[in-house]
């Protein structure tokens, strides 16, 4: 948890700070505003802006934090250095935002039934497969935010850790 | 990297269609006449093709375990009065099985709207697999027609609650209406009276065999000195000129001038009309010709 901490501090300190600040806030706020609009969107089956009337308190804050949290991982990636970056971290983030995305543009769509058509999908197949697909995203709606969370919580841990990991080589090895 | 390009232009051409889809086919198209299906509907009850024919109405696919659906029964529960007093019916049917996963059921979203699902223009059923093959064979779970009086398919959609506006118009429009008629006619509900001696005759465009043998006649048989010597229904001409459904039903009766009045038998018609639960359109009596 320390070395988390600290490389996220490092980052907010380091002479790259700034375009930190702006990775942070400029695409937090995007991606928030973003998934504000696209976690409730399952309500009106597709990317509406109309969703945003069916925000609820808890589906507002996991907005917030996937957008930050997402830009948080990714500015700390940034303000290291090209080798210090962690890939898996940018991975695991980019999958968790995907999985936010999938329940309100998967379910009470026609992507599905279209897909199980272009997959050459006769209508008595497409009548009785398309609820068992697209009910799992309408069903397990909470699952796959919480993954989408959990995902861009990983990120960050792991974008942080390695980030703090290499900084500290110059400070306890003797200066080049 | 270019795997991840061809993602993205595939996401974004989902997005850029609305979700309608891109390789998503109507089903039925605009212009074409709505299928005649008979309906089965929660309460045991059937919809049959006569109760819809010379109504415009809402045809409405739903997959009960499907949120959107579920808020769209709560944008259409909001307006159903509105709808109403356009004259507008909907029918809200369950696809067959749900498309494959059964949900809780169309009776939760009943349950869900509350007092406003009891609303006399608004029917819930469940479609049959047949039914749900041909209204809705690409297996979308949130689709609907909007029906004109004549039975054409005006306009087809999905998702009432993000295209409420669209529905708005229909039922405000002379999208909803039938095409204009030729003459004068009898307007939708009213009951033309004829009286001629100890006989008096009532028209109306509303009498056809089931509202008149259920609703109609007991009423009537219940006034003092009234019989029903006579019921027909014809196609064309009513007392009052052509009727507007292309039915009139006629019925004679006979009666006591000095136990009943014409009136009374007028108003016992009307108050049998407007008992029906899924038609609440106001009765207007016509008299005519009375000796």
């Amino acid at each position: 948890m320390g070395q988390v901490l600290r490389g996220i501090a490092l980052t907010y300190a380091g002479p790259r700070r700034g375009r930190a600040y702006g990775i942070t806030l400029g695409l937090g706020t995007a991606l928030t505003a973003f998934y504000l609009v696209m976690l409730p969107s399952s309500r009106v089956g597709g990317f509406s802006l109309l969703a945003v009337h069916y925000l609820t308190p808890e589906l507002a804050l996991a907005a917030a934090v996937l957008g930050y949290g997402f830009a948080l991982a990714l500015a700390i990636n940034a303000s290291a250095l090209a080798t210090q970056r962690s890939r898996a971290a940018g991975l695991v983030g980019v999958g968790g935002l995907l999985a936010a995305v999938l329940p309100g543009s998967l379910c009470c769509t026609s992507i599905i039934p279209s897909l199980l058509a272009v997959f050459g999908a006769s209508v008595p197949t497409i009548l009785g497969t398309t609820g068992k697909i697209a009910s799992v995203f309408a069903l397990y709606e909470g699952v796959f935010i919480a993954a989408s969370l959990a995902g861009v919580a990983l990120s960050i841990v792991l974008a942080a850790r390695s980030r703090a990991a290499h900084c500290l080589l110059p400070h306890e090895g003797s200066p080049p | 990297m270019k795997a991840f390009r061809s993602i993205a232009i595939a996401i974004a051409l989902f997005f850029s269609t609305g979700f309608t889809g891109i390789f998503a086919a109507e089903p039925l198209a605009v212009g074409q006449p709505a299928p005649a299906f008979t309906y089965h509907l929660l309460d045991g009850g059937k919809l049959s093709p006569n109760t819809l024919r010379g109504h415009p109405y809402l045809l409405w696919m739903v997959a009960s375990w499907c949120p959107s659906c579920q808020t769209g029964s709560d944008v259409v529960a909001s307006h159903i009065d509105f709808l109403r007093s356009h004259g507008v019916r909907v029918v809200e049917m369950q696809l067959a099985r749900d498309l494959g996963r059964p949900g809780p059921g169309l009776q939760a979203f009943h349950k869900a709207v509350g007092a406003k699902a009891n609303a006399p223009n608004w029917y819930w059923g469940v479609l049959t697999d047949a039914q749900t093959a041909a209204l809705d064979p690409k297996g979308d779970m949130d689709l609907y027609y909007l029906v004109d009086a004549h039975g054409k398919i005006v306009a087809i959609n999905g998702n009432p609650a993000v295209t409420w506006d669209a529905i708005e118009r229909f039922a405000t429009t002379k999208m909803s209406q039938a095409a204009p008629r030729r003459t004068a006619q009898i307007p939708g509900g009213d009951i033309v009276v004829t009286r001629r001696s100890r006989f008096v005759t009532l028209a109306s465009n509303r009498f056809t065999c089931g509202p008149c043998a259920t609703r109609v006649v007991p009423r009537l048989r219940a006034l003092p000195s009234v019989r029903v010597v006579g019921y027909s229904a014809s196609v064309g001409t009513s007392p009052n000129g052509p009727a507007p459904n292309g039915l009139i039903g006629v019925l004679t009766l006979t009666f006591d001038p000095s136990k009943v009045t014409v009136g009374e038998i007028a108003a016992a018609a009307k108050a049998g009309l407007e008992s029906d639960p899924h038609d609440h359109a106001p009765v207007r009596i016509v008299y005519k010709n009375n000796s």
